[in-house]
């Protein structure tokens, strides 16, 4: 199995295309009788038409994704456009599917301002009704509701664009940016309909061609592979199972109940997945550190980075690079946050924001005293009382209790979906360090952060064995040799 | 001066920041905008802390306070 061109292929399922189309699709069918099933079946691209058809027969629910689909069953396409619900409206605007101009004339009479803007975005949208959109009312307009923008940017960069729009567009600023994109003088450069002549024309009317940025963010891709479903719904028969494990479909190795494969796992393949899919590594690898003592579980909410929970070690052990992935986002139930803050915690929050960042956030009178204390307690100009600690305690709890990016000590214990580390047998833990090792062998390799912040898992595990140690110390890994010393 | 003048240096200083935060309807914000920002605040409520019994000061608090509590009869008159 080689590692996927991009994440969103599944390379399992695709490779039982390929080689058993009979199966494929038997598997797929298997999975369009189960409502949550049908939800990630529309949501991987590579869905076949089939298959969709299947979903849109037996949940009428999930017809609206499904127009979403790039494989699209063209019936449903008809069906929507006899329909008078907007979300379905919304969905065949968005729909890849090509629509025919007369088909896209029906859809538009039926439209309101806002969806008939978001037509014009289309690239089969006709010459004509371009010309009526952009002739539309747009004195309902707000500042936040500005469809007038959202129209011309998506009739500039249109392909279909009408030639005296063109014209119109060249009276206007070309510097104006539209929709906190490009200019209308960019759009009007990237056009492929716009003439070679009037492109000239902008550039020297000082149009710069906009700079092209593509990146394929992979680790925001939370993507559930159709492959995984065989190992998520236990509904599946366990011949699909023993199918993708013998292919050495990742979920094999922590899935205790299922047969490893015959041949090595690919570790890219693996680490990707690990990376993206759920927190199941952190499942089987977390809990045993509980047996450490240097070892503490922190939970931090954020509504803007999102809950977290990770790892600290007091150590020269640093694991805060982004790209170690030391966190389970989320809340869950196998990690339990201490959300009463002690004595030093408040004192620690208090240093991390500063008296003055509390002083403006219209304090409360005990947590501004607070923080006057905390501020200066190495002064020497005076010392805390019991009484004091209390307050200060009382205040901190009370004040960043229910405030955003507070830090909780967190326990974390063994949940009953996955066997911890120490539990695992001899030849599960062995792949899991050929995995690292193989890794770690590659320092350009991907996710090689993450490679060596799992092999320091397993070295700050107390049951880990000699053995494994031995071969731990072995790896070309900095953090790993630390964590051994921890 | 000695740690005796802490006290009640404290508890005056402690009842201007009362008076204006209750009779002025000042915010502890605005007091340390009047009386030099936000150090002088932080010393204003070491005050309020050794009133409370959070804090034990030592004399060397005791300049430091004396100049807090002109600054604060300053705002208070004016």
């Amino acid at each position: 199995m080689t590692a996927p061109k991009t994440w969103s292929m599944d390379p399992f399922l695709e490779d039982l295309k390929d080689s058993d189309l009979e199966t494929y699709l038997e598997y797929l069918n298997s999975l369009t009788n189960d409502f949550e099933s049908a939800n990630w079946l529309f949501a991987y691209s590579f869905t076949p038409k089939q298959i969709l058809e299947n979903i849109a027969t037996n949940h009428p629910k999930h017809r609206i994704n499904i127009l979403k689909h790039p494989n699209c069953p063209r019936e449903l396409i008809t069906w929507a456009i006899n329909e008078n619900y907007e979300e379905i409206t919304n969905a065949l605007i968005s729909s890849p599917i090509t629509i025919s101009g007369d088909e896209l004339a029906l859809i538009w009479e039926k439209s309101d301002i806002s969806q008939r803007v978001a037509m014009a975005a289309r690239k089969d949208c006709p010459t004509e009704i371009l010309m009526d959109t952009w002739n539309s009312d747009f004195s309902q307009d707000s500042l936040f509701m500005n469809n007038r923008e959202l129209a011309f940017k998506n009739i500039a960069s249109n392909p279909n664009i009408p030639k005296k729009l063109i014209i119109e567009f060249m009276k206007y600023p070309l510097e104006t940016v539209l929709d906190g994109e490009l200019t209308i003088g960019q759009l009007l450069l990237q056009n492929s309909s716009v003439a070679d002549e009037t492109k000239a024309l902008l550039v020297l009317r000082g149009v710069e061609k906009p700079v092209q940025v593509q990146q394929e963010n992979v680790q925001g891709q939370l993507y559930v592979w159709p492959s995984n479903l065989a190992y998520r719904t236990r509904k599946v028969e366990q011949k699909f199972r023993d199918l993708f494990s013998s292919k050495a479909h990742p979920s094999s190795i922590l899935d205790t109940r299922e047969r490893l494969a015959p041949t090595p796992y690919n570790a890219s393949v693996v680490l990707q997945y690990w990376c993206v899919e759920d927190e199941r590594i952190y499942k089987c690898l977390w809990p045993d550190l509980a047996e450490n003592s240097k070892v503490n579980f922190f939970f931090q909410n954020s509504s803007w980075q999102g809950d977290r929970t990770y790892i600290g070690v007091p150590s020269d052990l640093d694991l805060t690079d982004e790209e170690f992935m030391n966190r389970v986002y989320g809340s869950h139930d196998w990690i339990i946050p201490n959300t009463t803050l002690s004595y030093d915690d408040v004192i620690e929050e208090i240093s991390d924001r500063g008296f003055n960042d509390i002083l403006e956030s219209e304090p409360t009178e005990e947590i501004i005293v607070s923080a006057a204390i905390a501020e200066g307690l190495s002064s020497g100009l005076f010392s805390l009382t019991e009484k004091g600690k209390l307050y200060i305690e009382d205040a901190g709890n009370d004040w960043f209790g229910d405030a955003d990016d507070v830090t909780f000590a967190a326990k974390v214990k063994p949940h009953h979906s996955q066997k911890v580390w120490s539990e695992l047998d001899q030849e599960r833990q062995e792949i899991i360090f050929e995995i690292i090792e193989t890794t770690l062998a590659d320092v350009n390799a991907q996710n090689y952060k993450f490679a060596a912040y799992l092999g320091s898992l397993i070295a700050l595990n107390p049951s880990t064995s000699p053995a494994i140690r031995a071969k731990l110390e072995s790896l070309p890994s900095v953090l790993i040799k630390q964590a051994l010393r921890v | 001066m000695s740690e005796n003048e802490l006290l009640p240096l404290a508890k005056r200083i402690h009842g201007y920041m009362q008076q204006l935060m209750e009779d002025e309807e000042l915010s502890h914000w605005n007091i340390a905008d009047e009386i030099g920002g936000e150090d002088e605040l932080q010393m204003a409520l070491l005050a309020t802390a050794i009133v409370e019994g959070l804090i034990e000061g030592s004399a060397a608090l005791v300049p430091i306070f004396q100049e807090i509590e002109e600054k604060l009869a300053e705002l208070i008159e004016a």
